[in-house]
């Protein structure tokens, strides 16, 4: 048995109680399906940024970018640069739209004009491809977190996240899931600052000291400042700045949280927010990554030489806040790590959930025709059934290689669920049997190529070399994504593509907050509008 | 938006094809390279980009529907 972590235990268990707390309180406020889906709608755009960069930014965010930094060095920089440009494209092109648009789910919007049952089937069959991967891996991680820090069983470990988890959504819905992510947000950013402010204390806050420091200890050299350590050909650099670019504004746990606010205003107001909060974490990482090279790398504490630190190479950063600030705040910091993997699996589980008892039960099987009540009790049916799979499945795969399931949410999100959403807010000529080939190619083809590459081919099945060579497939798979849509929405002859184009300037307007919306829109921007003064 | 995924893009490519020049060190006596420093540039951009657009939209005057009662 692992030795434990007091003040690991100490600051997770407050983060438990003060959640538990929240959700207590959140589960009196739950009431109907719009306050379980998406809150009332009434979460205000600053408290939305705040969650959704809680949603975003995973452990992979935190641990696995200072892990890559240890590792890799410059590389990392691509990670960061598209992974801030994929917050400008939910900025500009998505995060408005989206909520003038739909209700609670992405699907929603996409079938305001096109066919809703087959859409919702294919929206459905994406957020499931890119929740269930994304979920198990932060159970096995947490799992595997569990033994290492608190003393217990993976198991053990596995039934709290699985447990809390259930609890929280089932209970507290989106309130008590936003305030989860608003509360580990700040745990997270409040603690990467301290590690970085550490770091920068350790050099009297010289940035170019630091950066020789690091060069100086890091096996490759100068090499770190260099291109090409990790991505060495533009496929793979070109693919992963896609995955991100494409990816986070197909995220459906990601997009529903757009439907917390109450309008499209506040909605562009909460991407904005999630960026800024998420960019300067991004900052935050290149100062701790380069900390760790400096101090970890041949520290026979907690390396057996060179870069090979003891738990891998994710677990830099943890090493390093004990080298920084101790037990106390090594503690400190896993724990937060922690709180990060239950507030995400949280936000997944929820956007699973909507999408089974939105989309396929009320959308498709009951076709519109079910009570709130009904709804609302197939969600949180939904949520606990999902949540003993999620754990079963977490149970099997204790010990496995999941690195690739991580790899798996953002490429599919990238290449089915973005281009089907883009083209419905963007194309005229878009159609349903577009969307359907469209959707469905970049699915199928973003897990098969991830299957037949290095990770799952080499990695998990042993061979020796991949039958497709990169890691992210992203430029083929949403390449092809956008080449059936756009085929098979131009040879679309039917009438209802006729239909579905003549319904896109209604649409327009309403993504552009009129129609329906106008009444909240004229509350938002008052007389000023009319006569032209704005606010 | 077109501007910004073209210079990431732009970005890629030279530190794929470029990889001795953005190498280079910044100036004599650093070791931080000129890709590093471009890098931090772009994001700097990026954000600023941003920061411009939300300020824009939020404070632009919209025209009003055509019919208060549209809809």
């Amino acid at each position: 048995m692992a030795e434990l972590n007091y003040p690991a235990i100490a600051t997770f268990s407050l983060f438990i109680v003060a959640t538990l707390v929240i959700t207590a309180y959140a589960a009196r406020r739950t009431r109907s399906r719009k306050d379980f889906y998406v809150a009332g709608s009434a979460i205000g755009g600053i408290r939305n940024g705040i969650a959704i960069s809680g949603d975003y930014l995973s452990a992979a965010s935190f641990l696995g970018l200072v892990g890559l930094f240890f590792v890799g060095g410059y590389d990392t920089i691509f990670f960061i640069i598209n992974m801030i440009l994929s917050w400008v494209v939910v900025l500009l092109l998505i995060a408005e739209k989206l909520r003038n648009l739909g209700s609670y789910t992405f699907a929603d919007a996409v079938s305001i004009r096109l066919e809703a049952r087959p859409i919702r089937i294919l929206a459905a069959t994406g957020t499931l491809a890119v929740a269930v991967p994304y979920l198990l891996a932060q159970m096995v991680a947490a799992g595997t977190l569990f033994e290492a820090l608190f003393g217990l069983s993976y198991v053990q470990g596995v039934l709290v996240v699985g447990v809390l988890m259930t609890v929280y959504v089932t209970f507290g819905g989106m309130l008590a899931t936003t305030w989860v992510q608003i509360i580990k947000a700040a745990l997270l950013v409040g603690g990467g600052t301290i590690l970085a402010i550490g770091v920068l204390l350790a050099v009297d806050f010289n940035v170019n000291d630091l950066a020789s420091q690091a060069v100086a200890a890091h096996p490759q050299g100068q090499a770190i400042m260099q291109p090409g350590l990790l991505y060495p050909d533009i496929v793979s650099v070109v693919s992963l700045s896609l995955a991100f670019i494409g990816g986070t504004a197909g995220l459906p746990h990601v997009l529903m949280r757009f439907f917390t606010v109450p309008d499209g205003v506040q909605a562009r107001r909460s991407a904005a927010w999630a960026m800024g909060i998420i960019s300067y974490f991004q900052l935050l990482v290149l100062v701790i990554g380069l900390g760790a090279i400096v101090l970890l790398t041949d520290n026979p504490a907690f390396t057996g030489g060179g870069l090979a630190v003891h738990g891998g190479s994710n677990m830099a950063a943890v090493h390093l806040s004990r080298i920084i600030g101790g037990n106390i705040f090594m503690g400190f910091i896993c724990a937060v790590a922690f709180a990060t993997i239950l507030a995400v699996v949280s936000g997944l589980m929820l956007s699973a959930a909507a999408t089974i008892s939105h989309d396929l039960f009320a959308g498709v099987i009951r076709k519109g025709q079910c009570t709130d009540a009904e709804e609302l009790r197939v969600s949180r049916l939904t949520v606990v059934v999902l949540s003993i799979v999620g754990i079963l499945l977490a149970i099997l795969f204790e010990g496995q290689n999941v690195a690739v399931l991580a790899t798996l949410p953002l490429v599919i999100a990238a290449s089915a669920n973005f281009p089907v959403l883009f083209l419905c807010m963007y194309w005229k000529g878009f159609t349903t049997r577009g969307a359907l080939y469209g959707g469905y190619t970049g699915l199928l083809l973003a897990v098969s190529l991830i299957i037949l590459g290095p990770n799952v081919w080499v990695n998990v099945l042993g061979y020796e070399q991949p039958l497709f060579p990169y890691t992210y497939p992203t430029l083929f798979s949403m390449a092809a994504c956008f080449l059936a849509a756009w085929l098979f929405s131009i040879t679309d002859n039917s009438p209802r593509a006729a239909a579905e184009a003549a319904a896109f300037a209604a649409q327009m307007r309403r993504a552009q907050g009129y129609d329906e919306t106008y009444h909240a829109w004229k509350n938002v921007y008052g007389d000023a509008a009319t006569s032209g003064k704005g606010t | 938006m077109g501007a910004l995924i073209s210079l990431v893009l732009g970005f890629d490519l030279l530190s794929v094809y470029a990889r001795e020049f953005m190498g280079t060190p910044v100036a004599a006596g650093s070791v931080i390279s000129i890709g590093i420093v471009g890098g931090l540039c772009l994001i700097a951009m990026i954000l600023a980009a941003a920061l411009y657009y939300v300020l824009k939209v939020n404070t632009a005057p919209r025209d009003a529907p055509e019919s208060p009662d549209h809809g």
